[in-house]
Parts: C-alpha cells; structure tokens; sequence
C-alpha cells in the first residue's frame, strides 16, 4: 500500500489501539517508560523494520508512518501538560499500594499485584520488614516507591545536629585513561594539577588510570589501571 | 505546547500532501488510461501502427515519471505496470488474438494504482 494517508490513518488507529490496550492491560506492563513512549518504541521498531526487510515497500511509507508516530507523541505530552485530567485518564494516578502502613487490597487487586509480588518489590528496594513500611506508591511509570515509617528511615545528619557539609559533585576526570578536560574546567582545576596528584598516587602517565574523581572539596578517587596481559 | 501545536502543524501537512498526492496520481492515470483506451480503439480498428504509436506515448509518459513512481507506489504495482505495457506491445508486433486482454490486464494495474491511493473503508482496514 503505497498512500501516505492511509499509512497515517492506519498509524493513528494502530497507536490509539496500542495505547487503549496497554492503558487496560495497567502499569504494571510499562517498566520505566510513559505509556506512549512505550507505545511508540515498539511501533516505531517494528515500522522502521518493515521498508528496510522489503524493498518493494517505498521508503516513504516507513517514513511517514514514523513521523506520523513522533508527532502524535508530541501532541499528546502537549495535551497532558495542559490538561491534567486527560494526564490521569490516559496515564493514572499513582496508587497507594500500603498506606499508613496498611496494606490497601483494593488498590492491589486493581494492579494485579500479588502479596508475592509486593514483598519481592519490597526486597528489591532492601526492606525485608512490612512493619517498617509507611507507604508503598505505584507510580504512573510501573515503578513502586517506598517511604519508610520514621523509627525506620535513616539517621540524618540534621537529625543528629551534625555540622553539614556538602563536598559537591564528583567529577569524572579520567575514564579509561582518558582525560575529561571539561569536568577538569568546571571544577577549575588545570592539566598540571591533574598530572602532578596522578604523579602523587605512583602514576606518571594519566592514560594509565582506570578511573578519577574529584570533589569541589578535595576528596579525590582515584583507581589505577590494571597491567594488561 | 509550542512543540504540540507545531507537531500538529506537521501532521497536516502530511495530511494535505497525501491529499495531493491522490489528486495527482489521479489525473496521472486518468491521462494514461484515456491513451491506452485511445490505443486499444485504434487496434480494435485495424490500425496496428496507430495503436502501437499511441501506447508509445502512454509508456514515455509512465517512464517520465519513474522516480515518482518509485517513491510513492509499491513497487510490486509499478512493476506489473511496466510488464502489462510490454505484454501489449507483443501482443501488437506479433498480431496476437488475445491482443484485448493484454489491454484489459494493462488498464487493471493502472486502474488498481489509483483506487489503492483512494482511502476508504476498504483501503484503510
């Protein structure tokens, strides 16, 4: 079928469908992504796939049918941006699967999400105990977020009237041996200094080290690289 | 919403070239199969020259466009255009019997051309 509309009325069909079905089928289906994002990468795959496995299919089609994709996306998170409503009946809400510590059976059902399941979620995120779970929130993206209740969450350094001291972002300043000479600027430090702590840590040559990082305050990691065999 | 409403922008537009795109394959088609009907009378008549010049026409204007055709029709179809022209063309050089439905065949690929571009219920689904 070689006509440009009927590839975008067809895209426009297929995507709406997509969307409808993955929309039923619920967040847990998703992983990480929006709902249309994860519509359009499987469509957008399978309609780049098809021009390219026959030739006999001009190019155009797959073109159109791929562009007809991206600017339904776009219009779409443009339409959810504004209109909220049409965000939660296209995306949901995010659902409270414990609240209070409680778990909400109800909300479980709706996910289809067994106790089974909600404690392995749990030991993913490294609680082993229910007890010490507050809250347990579905998000839209099919992750689960876990708030601990108080007497569980960490000590804080606030909470212990500790002195607070960021020591900043650490920069990458070698990888692989390579020198990242932006990061090197942005933490306003020069090549000189780079080769002199390299020279301090028993490397003479920054090409030999594996990894570099380094703190506004000064803490530095530094991981020589191994001999190679 | 400047990234939508400009998306959508796009999308019209792909809309409105398909649109044209329709309408040109139209008269395109409609302007070969008027020659090879043209062509088809003229053998009916008896004059195999006559007939044989105005297909020649009818294919130096399908070949005129061939990179049209290659971009915008499957090229499955084109093909079977092509050949239909050359099945004709045989036909006619070697006086064949069946010289009509070589016609008829050559004016069914072109005909199926343009209703393919034609969107309806059946073409979409």
């Amino acid at each position: 079928m070689s006509v440009m509309a009927i590839v975008i009325i067809r895209t426009t069909i297929i995507f709406t469908s997509l969307l409808l079905c993955m929309r039923i089928m619920g967040k847990r289906q998703l992983g990480e992504l929006e709902l249309s994002e994860l519509v359009v990468s499987v469509l957008a795959a399978d309609l780049a796939s098809l021009p390219l496995q026959d030739v006999g299919i001009p190019l155009i089609n797959g073109l159109t049918a791929i562009l007809t994709l991206f600017c339904l996306e776009l219009i779409l998170s443009g339409l959810t941006l504004r209109f909220g409503r049409l965000r939660s009946a296209l995306f949901g809400k995010p659902c409270f699967l414990m609240e209070n510590g409680k778990i909400n059976q109800r909300e479980m059902v709706k996910n289809r999400f067994s106790a089974d399941e909600l404690l392995e979620e749990l030991r993913c995120r490294g609680v082993t105990d229910l007890t010490e779970v507050e809250y347990a929130v579905l998000e839209t993206d099919g992750t689960l977020n876990v708030i601990l209740t108080p007497s569980a969450r960490p000590v804080t350094a606030g909470q212990l009237h500790l002195p607070e001291s960021d020591s900043g972002y650490p920069y990458v300043l070698i990888s692989d041996g390579r020198i990242m000479s932006d990061n090197l600027r942005k933490l306003g430090k020069e090549d000189k200094w780079l080769r002199h702590e390299c020279r301090s840590r028993g490397v003479n040559d920054p090409g030999e080290v594996f990894l570099m990082t380094a703190t506004p305050s000064g803490t530095i990691y530094f991981a020589p690289g191994e001999e190679k065999k | 919403m400047k990234k939508a409403l400009l998306a959508g922008l796009l999308l019209a537009m792909m809309l409105g070239a398909s649109f044209w795109n329709i309408r040109h394959l139209d008269v395109f088609t409609d302007e070969l199969e008027k020659l090879v009907l043209c062509s088809m009378e003229e053998a009916g008549n008896g004059d195999g020259q006559k007939a044989r010049e105005t297909l020649q026409t009818a294919l130096e204007r399908w070949n005129g466009s061939e990179t049209y055709i290659q971009v915008f029709i499957r090229h499955s179809e084109a093909d079977a255009v092509s050949d239909g022209f050359y099945d004709v063309f045989y036909a006619l050089d070697n006086g064949d019997e069946n010289v009509d439905a070589a016609y008829e065949k050559l004016l069914f690929h072109i005909r199926g051309i343009d209703s393919m571009e034609h969107i309806t219920l059946k073409s979409v689904f």
